[in-house]
Order: structure tokens, then C-alpha cells, then sequence
């Protein structure tokens, strides 16, 4: 009986745990790895107090023909902010942009704007994506900082997926068309983050962030554990997290 | 007296502790779904082990492969030791629509790219990858039960997130 009454219990449990499960929203898409997007240099850490985009870079979706950085969203709004200290790339004439995508949407256009100038326009005919998409653009002559901002226009729904990219375009020599922009801001770019490459201490505590050696050993939760393979540590990397990593001395 | 106490609890309505079998169907779908996506990964890091060209690609892509082969290993006994099927039912994750899925033969494809262009498609490839676990993890944190279910799914957010960052990093700053 008690049994009974137990297997009842679990199994509504079940039921509404699975509704839980299966109604939650396929909240994922894309975005511009590089040159890094402004969503992609908030995730990295590269600019700070972006919001809430640092966990969701890829969920920028707002209705079709907006020309911000944010697709309209309130919470994603610090990315069309441009007081804030955006890194721009230096880049030439042709720059290959690389997508992230989380969910392949079949797909209408994928355009890229500088201003409102359309550089460059992809149309997919609603076809799927690949896992990865790549364009190559020519950006049309123009030459210093600028904003460029891509979408991804889906072909099923009233959506398209934002994303700016900060770019310090280089001379390409010989453009026909010189640039539109009224005083290049020649802003130097900013020092790319210092690759972690700190030598490990030895004996000393674990930290993220650190390039360990095979055989180096550091202490965690007052525990000693030796390296048994190189690695750049991680947060969620803690030596008695990863058994493959950290051999417990 | 433990029936009554079950019993009364039933009573008391919904806001009563739920009796404690261990886990709820939210950990076995997480674990089902995180066991594929898991081989997947290492199915990619593997292949960059072998093809990346920038040295920290390939440390990334060893270390990447060797945990989560660790954490396959502890969800494969944990659903084992629970009596639960590795797959769920058909059509369970079909709201998901496939669209979130790394299809075999993109994992494949990562074999066929000419060296300058594997890094960049593998680091594209495996951030999208693990914000879908990212996902995933957090729907667990959020609707699992089981308490070892749970820590292992928050430490998945928070390393998959690093690792994000990580890569972000490395596609930000290409080589000289």
C-alpha cells in the first residue's frame, strides 16, 4: 500500500517534471564569433557590466528590419550603448565574419550593414544552415572606425538574430570609394587580453586561468594534487571536480 | 505511522514536500540528453587533438575530451544504477525540432577542412555545442531533483561557460 501511494506520488511527480522539461523555450540561435560581436567580447569578458548577455550571447532575436545592435530587447539595450568602451578590430577591405549557431533556422538573407549602407547581402533561399556559417564581405570603401551591424533574417518566422561588430578598417589602397565618414577616429585598438600563460606555482593554490604543466602540483580544499595533464585551468575545473585532470597527491 | 505521515502529506496539499524517491523524470531526461551530447563533444575534441594547429587549441580540445569522458562515465552508472533506459522515449525531445542537434556529419566534416581553416571551424563548432549544454544544464539545475544530478549539471554550466569564454578568446585573437 505504501508502495502504491509512493509510485503514485513519483509518477505525478514524473509527469509534471517532463512538462517542465519539454515546454521549456528552445532559446538559442547565433551570433558573430569573429571579428568578435559586441555580444561575443560581453561573453568573453572583454567588456564589463554588459547584462545579462554575457550568459546568452546568442539570443538577440528581435522582429525583422531594425538596424540596432539589440533587436529592440530592454535587457540586451547596453549593447547598442555607444559610450561604452567597444574594442574594434583592425581589419581590411575583405573580412571573413564566422557565426556561432545554436539552432539552424532556416534561413532567407543574412545582411550586413555599415550605416545605411547594405555591404554585402547572402540569400540562403530558406534553406538550412550549416553547423558553422562563414561570409566573406567586402566593405565597400569604407575606412576607419566603424559599426557594422549583421542580421540573420529567418525564413519561418517574423524574426531576425542582431549583431554588431566595432571594426578599424585599414587602408586597402586605391578604394574607389573614399569613405563616407566625416573624421576617421583613428582609436587605437585596445591591447588584446593577456593570454594566461602564468607559470604554475608550485605548491601553491589552484586558480582559473592558469596554464598548469603535466606533473605540477597545487593545493585545493586543503588537498595536494598533481597535474596529470597540461591545461589552461577553468572555474568548474576545481582538481577534485576532474578526476582526469587532477590526481589527489 | 509512516503511511499516515504519507498520507497527511497527500492531504496537506501540494506545498507539502514531495516523499523522497531520489530522482524525478527531469534528471533522467537530463542525463539521457546529456550522455549523446557529451559523445559528441569528445567525438569533436578528439579530431582536434589530432588537426588543430595552434598548440592551445589542442590542450583545450585533450582536456575537454578527457573531463567530459569522465563525466559520460558518471551519468552512464548513475542512469545504470537507477534502472532507467539510456534513451528516452521516442519523440521525447521533439520539441526541440532536431534544430538543436550536432549532426553527425558535421562532426565529420571537421576531417575534411584544409589546416588554415580547421581551428576556426572547430571553435565555432564546439562554442555552439556547449551553449546547448549550457542549456540543457540549467533546465536540470532548475527542474531536477536528485542532489548529485544537480552539483554535477551547475558544474557543467559554469565550466562549459569558461570554456565559452576561452574559445571566444582564441577566435578574437588569431594567430601571428
Amino acid at each position: 500500500m505504501k508502495k502504491t501511494i509512493l509510485s503514485i506520488v513519483t509518477a505525478l511527480a514524473a509527469v509534471a517534471s517532463t512538462l517542465v522539461v519539454l515546454t521549456a523555450p528552445a532559446n538559442a540561435h547565433g551570433y558573430i564569433s569573429s571579428p568578435p560581436s559586441r555580444q561575443a567580447n560581453c561573453a568573453q569578458g572583454r567588456v564589463a557590466n554588459c547584462g545579462p548577455i554575457v550568459y546568452e550571447p546568442q539570443s538577440v532575436e528581435g522582429a525583422k528590419g531594425q538596424k540596432n545592435c539589440h533587436g529592440g530587447l530592454g535587457q540586451f539595450a547596453q549593447l547598442s550603448d555607444e559610450s561604452k568602451p567597444w574594442p574594434a578590430t583592425s581589419v581590411g577591405q575583405n573580412v571573413t565574419f564566422n557565426w556561432v549557431l545554436t539552432a539552424r533556422h532556416s534561413t532567407s538573407t543574412w545582411e550586413y550593414f555599415i550605416g545605411n549602407t547594405r555591404v554585402a547581402v547572402f540569400n540562403d533561399g530558406g534553406r538550412q544552415p550549416g553547423a558553422t556559417v562563414s561570409h566573406n564581405v567586402n566593405l565597400g570603401g569604407f575606412s576607419g572606425r566603424q559599426r557594422l551591424l549583421a542580421v540573420w533574417n529567418i525564413a519561418d518566422t517574423p524574426m531576425a538574430f542582431y549583431s554588431c561588430v566595432d571594426l578599424q578598417i585599414g587602408g586597402g589602397g586605391g578604394n574607389p570609394n573614399p569613405t563616407p565618414t566625416p573624421t576617421p577616429t583613428v582609436t587605437p585598438r585596445p591591447p588584446s587580453p593577456t593570454p594566461t600563460v602564468t607559470p604554475p606555482p608550485a605548491g601553491g593554490t589552484w586558480r582559473a586561468g592558469v596554464s598548469y604543466a603535466t606533473g605540477s602540483t597545487v593545493t585545493y580544499g586543503g588537498a595536494t594534487y598533481r597535474c596529470l595533464q597540461a591545461h589552461t585551468s577553468l572555474t568548474g575545473w576545481e582538481p577534485p571536480n576532474v578526476p582526469a585532470l587532477w590526481s589527489r597527491v | 505511522m509512516k503511511r499516515l505521515a504519507i498520507v497527511l502529506a497527500l492531504v496537506a496539499g501540494c506545498s507539502a514536500p514531495p516523499p523522497p524517491p531520489s530522482f524525478n523524470a527531469a534528471d533522467v531526461m537530463f542525463l539521457q540528453m546529456m550522455i549523446p551530447h557529451h559523445e559528441q563533444g569528445i567525438e569533436m575534441a578528439k579530431i582536434a587533438e589530432r588537426r588543430a594547429v595552434r598548440p592551445e587549441v589542442k590542450a583545450l580540445a585533450s582536456a575537454i575530451s578527457a573531463t567530459q569522458s569522465d563525466e559520460a562515465k558518471t551519468m552512464t552508472t548513475r542512469l545504470t544504477r537507477w534502472e532507467q533506459p539510456m534513451d528516452a522515449a521516442p519523440g521525447a525531445h521533439d520539441a526541440h525540432g532536431g534544430l538543436h542537434d550536432t549532426r553527425p556529419s558535421d562532426i565529420l566534416s571537421l576531417n575534411d577542412l584544409p589546416d588554415d581553416q580547421f581551428d576556426t571551424n572547430f571553435l565555432n563548432l564546439l562554442t555552439g555545442h556547449q551553449h546547448n549544454a549550457v542549456d540543457m544544464a540549467r533546465t536540470e539545475v532548475k527542474t531536477g531533483q536528485d542532489t548529485a544530478t544537480k552539483d554535477l549539471a551547475k558544474r557543467i554550466e559554469d565550466s562549459r561557460n569558461a570554456q565559452i569564454k576561452e574559445m571566444l578568446r582564441l577566435l578574437a585573437a588569431p594567430p601571428r
